[in-house]
């Protein structure tokens, strides 16, 4: 029994050895792709750029550099048809496990970019943690104007997504969060900016703001400044300095520690969303004699200011997309349906009228935990 | 079955064996419910649980268990539906392995020969009988649950509770007949049922740890599954390979990998089972030897499972609720339950 059990397992893994499919898996027959551009066209279909890894460069004998990443602009009805059309190019399978980042062109975020998603999600290799980023042009341009010889465009895109923790005018969103407000009833959602610039004739990317999709489409753009309000009200704002003027001159506080708590409450006649935001702060610059050691009532003003700021641009930024745009981009509606589910059910079609009604009370508390090198005297 | 495993050593094999279900669920067992009824929906599966499997308790208790019985129709019969049980459950523990394998494992690749491979091992593992596969589950029951509670603390940063929804939002039937649904899908309750009279110790108390400890682990699972994913759930296939493949623990992007390995390991032991109970019932109930039905069980389990591979109509064909919550129904307390009938009948007419 032993023995004819290992005769057919033996047999077996002969035979998968000689899967055809098995030849396939050689790194230099696959396209490793590290990021997916893409536009729609004005028939309907789509142009998808690859930016993949140059698995042919290892062969680079006679010294000369190679570029380490290829480029390739497909053609296809849908975004699965474009990206499986590289194989019959260079016969070289796509690969998307190292995939990081998915670029969307401006015209396919101004008619919806929710089904060209949906490849993302139904891929077994893409991972549903890849980055999602708009760009104001194609997102063919903006990844030939960024690519240069040595440069992986799509994981500095991912590093400058991923300093969101660290700098609150950068906003990122993941594949699977993005889907995830995608099906809340009139949702919203965002996705980061970015753009290329050219530093002393090398091309560079940087964060520009972000950009509001009500179910789907393009409803408006945010500057840095309303990005870091976005970052407060989604409790996305860990770290980063916020500066503002005082009657003395110019101030900057940098932020150690962040925290939004959003609630609902309906106990009134339309709901009141309670936004507070817990910061705990170190004063990086202020408005007194450099070097100057601050009293109490200084640090009391300052603290004061910061307040008023954040405070400020947040009720601004909740004008725009509750009032002006009717864009739950901060996913607030999700507290009434939390907490609230009856409610939410009676007006589950008309989810943006009860938002725009609602009454928003955003309260700031800035704790100094830190003054710079100096104590309080 | 002359050789008898402890109490410890059945109820490791039957968690790793649930665990198995749980990390293979996929949403069209779920009926739509929301992420919170999900969690709370493991409390329903634990009463229903525990509701079904009192007969047999109870027929283990008065010692009427017919399957002790070499002689009568009764236990031939029971040993058949038992073994038809196991074997549907075989096959669709096969089935969803290759749907896996070829899905997330090698979607480009045929994955005939890796399940063809599968079985012969498991066959093989079930001819040495019992014990190594008792022994394997007490050394593999630790390290698969560390490594879940490893994916899980990775994971701790990626939770959010505002993807958490209300309880019963979409009412409570839907999260009844999921509860009724993950009910049906465990065989290990006819497994109890087929192996009580044969595991040494308190099966009883051990029951108890095991049904209490499986419901704790799946709603931790679905709770991590909730937070994490929220909607996104609903759009994936292996919803909680996608949850392991989204940790990230130091350079690891993923750890799908880690989901993979435990996943195969619990397949290769719940089939191992389930073809050794289908060849000592049969042989013990009609007399063969163990070996050839081993074998023929072997064989037929290939030609069904490479009927159904690779074709998703004919999975969900084979892989229905109804069915498997009526073979679980009739083969743990219907049967139990006219056991009892019958022996207290006999009783009176003697009497």
């Amino acid at each position: 029994m032993r023995k004819a059990v290992m005769i057919l397992i033996a047999l077996i893994c002969v035979g998968t050895a000689v899967n055809r499919n098995a030849f396939k898996s050689d790194i230099s027959n696959r396209d490793v792709v590290q990021g997916v551009g893409i536009d729609i066209n004005n028939d309907g279909s789509y142009t998808v750029t690859l930016e993949t890894i140059n698995t042919e460069n290892y062969s680079n004998a006679d010294g000369a550099a190679k570029p380490v990443m290829n480029l390739r602009t497909l053609n296809g009805k849908t975004v699965s048809a474009a990206i499986k059309s590289a194989y019959s190019i260079d016969g070289k399978t796509p690969v998307l496990s190292q995939n990081r980042v998915i670029v969307i062109g401006k015209e396919l975020a101004e008619k919806g970019i929710l089904p060209s998603l949906d490849f993302f999600i139904r891929d077994a290799e893409n991972y549903p943690t890849v980055q999602i980023a708009a760009v104001e042009e194609k997102a063919s341009d903006f990844f030939k104007n960024a690519s240069s010889e040595s440069t992986v465009v799509s994981r500095n895109i991912e590093k400058i997504l991923l300093t969101s923790d660290d700098d609150m005018a950068v906003s990122s969103i993941t594949l699977c969060e993005l889907m995830n407000r995608s099906k809340s009833a009139g949702h919203s959602f965002y996705v980061p900016i970015i753009e290329t610039f050219k530093e002393k004739d090398r091309p560079e990317i940087k964060s520009k703001g972000t950009v509001v999709f009500k179910e789907g489409k393009y409803s408006c753009s945010l500057n840095e400044e309303e990005t870091v309000s976005l970052n407060f009200l989604c409790n996305k704002a860990r770290r980063g300095s916020v500066d503002f003027n005082t009657d003395s001159g110019a101030a900057a506080i940098s932020i150690i520690k962040s925290k939004t708590v959003r609630s609902a409450d309906y106990s009134a006649d339309k709901p009141v969303f309670n936004i507070k935001i817990e910061i705990d702060a170190d004063i990086a610059e202020s408005d007194t004699d450099a070097g100057y050691n601050l009293s109490k009532s200084e640090i009391s003003s300052l603290k004061g200011y910061g307040e008023e700021k954040v405070k400020a641009d947040v009720e601004k930024l909740i004008q725009k997309l509750y009032s002006d745009k009717k864009a739950d981009a901060a996913g607030l509606s999700r507290l009434i349906y939390i907490h609230y589910p009856d409610l939410f059910r009676k007006n589950e079609k008309n989810l943006s009228g009860i938002m725009t009604e609602s009454q928003y009370s955003v309260e700031v508390e800035i704790c100094v935990r830190r003054i710079g090198q100096d104590y309080v005297s | 079955m002359n050789s008898k495993i402890s109490a410890f050593q059945f109820y490791s094999i039957l968690l790793l064996s649930r665990i198995l279900i749980t990390l293979t669920y996929t949403p069209k067992y779920t009926e739509g419910i929301t992420a919170s009824d999900m969690i709370f929906q493991t409390l329903f599966r634990f009463a229903f649980g525990i509701i079904i499997t009192l007969p047999v308790f109870l027929l283990n208790k008065k010692n009427e268990n017919e399957l002790q019985n070499k002689n009568g129709t009764f236990p031939k019969i029971k040993a058949l539906i038992f073994s038809a049980v196991f074997f549907y459950f075989s096959v669709t523990t096969v089935s969803r392995l290759d749907l896996f394998a070829g899905t997330v494992m090698f979607p480009e690749t045929d994955v005939k020969f890796l399940i063809l491979l599968v079985i012969v091992l498991c066959a093989y593992a079930a001819s040495l009988g019992i014990e190594p596969i008792a022994r394997s589950a007490v050394m593999f029951v630790i390290p698969v649950l560390l490594s879940l509670a490893f994916i899980f603390i990775s994971l701790v940063k990626k939770m959010d509770f505002l993807n958490l929804t209300p309880l019963f939002y979409n009412g409570v039937f839907p999260v009844v007949k999921t509860s009724l649904n993950a009910v049906g899908r465990t065989v290990e309750y006819a497994v109890i049922a087929a192996s009580l009279p044969f595991v040494k110790g308190n099966s009883k108390k051990g029951f108890f740890i095991w049904i209490t400890v499986q419901t704790a682990i799946t709603a931790i699972i679905f709770f991590f599954e909730g937070t994490v994913l929220g909607e996104f759930s609903n759009m994936q296939l292996f919803p909680v390979y996608t949850i392991a493949s989204m940790a990230q623990f130091s350079f690891f992007r993923g750890l799908g990998a880690i989901i993979t390995g435990v996943w195969i390991l619990c397949a290769f032991l719940k089939i191992s089972l389930l073809i050794f109970l289908q060849s000592k019932l049969i042989s013990e109930a009609f007399g063969i030897k163990q070996i050839t039905v081993t074998v023929v069980s072997a064989v037929l389990l290939s030609v069904v499972c490479l009927f159904v591979s690779g074709n998703v109509s004919r999975f969900n064909a084979v892989d229905s609720s109804l069915i498997k919550f009526v073979l679980i129904m009739v083969s743990v307390p219907v049967l139990a339950i006219a056991e009892l009938i019958t022996k207290r009948v006999k009783k009176c007419v003697k009497q």
